[in-house]
């Protein structure tokens, strides 16, 4: 299973990302438009959630992608 | 799940055995900043440049399930992340983070702060854009 969050490694820089339209409908997102998430109702702690949320996600997903390259690009202010 | 908090707690504690304390930024700082989303990289900010260096000095400590960790301020991950974003265009998750981050902050955001980050990559219309 294909557990990467990259759907285009090839982006044309001609072409606006997707991410910059509110609108826009990504893959990745299950053809849901983005929505961002919510603090939830309960007052856990995020890394306590977080951790709950990893399990799940190591279930469907085993093996995640490795960084196969550093960070791109080199406009490095911060 | 108890391997991901030991190999988070054995990086902590290298970094604490060599005197260093850096911070936490990347998906997991976005995690403890309340937007609660699969990541398994641990990033740590140890600063270089005068401003990272002073958003270093500015992270908060707070006790975790994988031990005490400093944590960058909400305004200065949003930086981080509209660099990576602008280094890597198809790095789309960055701007997502950034969004969620906003609409979670935004009555508690340092705006001026905020601004000389977009402006600084010569970003401040995806900021109006981002805040509409």
């Amino acid at each position: 299973m294909n557990c990467s969050d990259k759907f285009d490694t090839h982006a044309d820089p001609e072409v606006p990302p997707l991410g910059t339209v509110p609108s826009a409908v990504l893959a990745r997102e299950a053809g849901i438009p983005f929505q961002p998430a919510v603090r939830p109702l309960s007052d856990a702690d995020p890394f306590t959630e977080w951790l709950g949320l990893m399990e799940v996600v190591h279930m469907l997903c085993p093996v995640w992608p490795v960084r196969d390259k550093p960070m791109q690009g080199a406009l490095w202010l911060l | 799940m108890s391997n991901l908090v030991e190999q988070i707690r054995e990086a902590l504690s290298m970094f604490s055995r060599i005197g260093t304390e850096p911070a936490l930024i990347g998906g997991l700082a976005v995690v403890a900043h309340q937007v609660v989303r699969a990541t398994e990289g641990l990033d740590l900010l140890y600063a270089h440049r005068p401003l990272a260096r002073r958003l270093l000095a500015q992270a908060t400590e707070r006790d975790t399930p994988m031990g005490r960790m400093r944590i960058i301020n909400v305004e200065g991950l949003i930086g981080f992340k509209l660099q990576a974003f602008v280094n890597d265009a198809s790095r789309t998750r960055d701007l997502d983070d950034i969004r969620a981050l906003l609409k979670i902050h935004r009555a508690s955001l340092h705006m001026d702060e905020l601004q000389s980050y977009f402006a600084l990559f010569n970003k401040t219309d995806l900021l109006h854009e981002l805040l509409r």
